[in-house]
């Protein structure tokens, strides 16, 4: 199966050395890949070089990303900009402020989606409010006129999670999308990730430092330490046999509840 | 019987005619550790700005031991406070950047009196026992890391060897790893002083792993209290089984999403 991206000895390096060291993956469509690592560890910086979207000062300084065939590590910008948006996605983490401020949420999404298409104003309005009802807004017609200051923080990362598939991306990347929220908040983001994901048959690379949260949502992960990917498998083998000690060290931190001890859990 | 440490009775907090802590009833006892639990809205500092008279608290009473506290003067205060210190989530913005870190330690001894000689080398034997080497008395904290940091601030925290310290999600700006070495650290104190804690923090399974009692938060009520064991493994209510579920245990998570197909293999 040809895989719909492949990072092939990716490096990374700032003005003094390498911070990602010779990264190797490979993603189909379909799949969710969790990329998973503390602060320090490389994690973000590997994604965003997908989308070209390195914090300056940050350089791709070896390797190939190869998306859909072709290598786009040496785009320009203006040959970047078609791809961004229309067929790679991405999320950020914080979305009190990724959200333009004084922009209605609907036309944002509008903006986004006649970006890269020729589609009519009518179309595109249906589309947002498809868009927005996707990811489980309540009242899609309304939050499509709302202010970002006008929704709750799990409201708007659904907001920027239906501005990030408007276009029905084949690739998504979500950096930490769930990190700034709630735990009940999370579970329900997560969920719609994961639904997004299969409804348009695209990849996903999920960044984050949560096991548990790559755990819920992803297919394989890869776990980074040092600009390194450390160990890489499906999430059952990662998560129940890990290999490497530094698996395991993040595994024993996670967080760990005592059985319920009602009838009313799980036997 | 000793009376508790500090006790809340039917407080309530209003800021312009909103409640943000509603009738809340709490104590602490003497070397104990509590968490209070609950997301973002719950009330959960709103309730440790009321014990620290940082919050205008609009009825019921606050006891510091024997003493009502609820509306002292800030010059009273101070006397109260020596006793009850307080950490706070960012270790980065609680520790001044340009003094050295024995610096830090060192500067609430030397405000109560103690001479510049002495509350040195205390500050040196505190970094020791929040597990920091004393010989990085002289650095500054930028050459430090966020855990490192929040040793720090508890040491420096510890300094005035308070009964009760306060701590404002103290480990929710840390690495995964990182966490659970500060909880430990937390638990380790109270065995070695027997300082007692109060943690606000979002993390049900952390704070399930070092406090003997939980209190759970939402909207401004304590909506369950009682001993970790019974909250966390026979929760009553449903908002505190929803924030169980809501803990992501990879290996549970795992076990539910593929023993299906382990049956069917």
């Amino acid at each position: 199966m040809t895989a719909l991206l492949a990072l092939r000895g990716l490096t990374i390096e700032a003005g003094d050395g390498p911070l990602v060291h010779t990264i190797d993956l490979e993603l189909a469509a379909g799949r969710i890949l969790g990329l998973v690592g503390e602060s320090g560890s490389g994690k973000s910086l590997t994604v965003m070089s997908i989308p070209g979207l390195l914090p300056s000062g940050c350089r791709v300084s070896a390797g190939e990303i190869v998306f859909d065939g072709r290598d786009i590590v040496d785009l320009s910008e203006d040959q970047m900009r078609p791809l961004r948006g229309r067929d790679i996605g991405v999320v950020f983490q914080d979305p009190f402020t990724s959200l333009n401020p004084v922009r209605r949420v609907g036309s944002l999404l509008e903006e986004a989606l006649r970006r890269h298409t020729g589609v009519s104003a009518r179309v595109a309005r249906d589309r947002v409010i498809e868009a927005l009802d996707q990811v489980g807004l309540p009242d899609p017609v309304g939050k499509a006129r709302a202010y970002p200051h006008q929704m709750s923080g799990g409201q708007r990362q659904r907001a920027l999670i239906a501005l990030a598939l408007v276009n029905n991306p084949r690739l998504l990347i979500a950096d930490e999308p769930t990190t700034a929220l709630d735990a009940t908040v999370q579970v329900e983001i997560l969920d719609v990730l994961r639904r997004s994901a299969e409804r348009v048959n695209g990849a996903v690379v999920f960044v984050t430092h949560d096991l548990g949260a790559a755990a819920y949502i992803c297919d394989e992960i890869a776990v980074m330490r040092g600009g390194r990917i450390v160990e890489h498998g499906l999430v059952q083998n990662i998560i129940a046999r890990p290999t490497h000690p530094y698996t395991k060290e993040l595994l024993a931190c996670s967080p760990r509840l005592p059985p319920r001890k009602d009838n009313r859990g799980q036997p | 019987m000793t009376a508790p440490l500090i006790r809340l009775e039917e407080v309530s907090v209003e800021y312009k005619g909103f409640k943000a802590l509603d009738r809340a009833s709490l104590q602490v006892e003497p070397g104990q550790i509590v968490g209070i639990v609950g997301e973002s809205g719950s009330g959960k500092t709103t309730a440790l700005n009321a014990m620290m008279g940082l919050a205008p608290i609009s009825e019921g009473e606050v006891f510091f031991g024997e003493e009502r506290i609820t509306h002292l003067r800030t010059s009273q205060r101070r006397r109260v406070w020596r006793d009850m210190q307080m950490i706070f989530q960012d270790p980065s913005t609680s520790l001044s950047p340009s003094r050295s870190l024995a610096a830090s330690v060192a500067e609430p001894l030397i405000a109560h009196g103690e001479n510049a000689v002495a509350a040195r080398s205390r500050a040196a034997a505190l970094l020791e026992l929040v597990g920091l080497d004393a010989a990085m008395a002289d650095r500054s904290p930028h050459a430090l890391s966020g855990g490192q940091r929040q040793r720090v601030a508890i040491a420096r925290a510890l300094a005035l060897s308070p009964r009760l310290i306060v701590a404002d999600e103290p480990m929710s700006a840390l690495d995964v790893s990182v966490k659970a070495q500060i909880a430990a650290l937390f638990s380790d104190l109270r065995s070695r002083l027997g300082t007692a804690f109060l943690i606000v923090s979002h993390d049900l399974a952390l704070m399930s792993a070092i406090a003997d009692r939980i209190i759970v938060m939402k909207r401004g009520r304590i909506v369950e209290q009682g001993p970790a064991s019974a909250v966390v493994e026979a929760p009553t209510q449903a908002y505190t089984q929803r924030l169980r579920a809501a803990c992501l245990d990879p290996q549970e998570v795992i076990r539910a999403r593929f023993s299906d197909t382990e049956h069917a293999a």
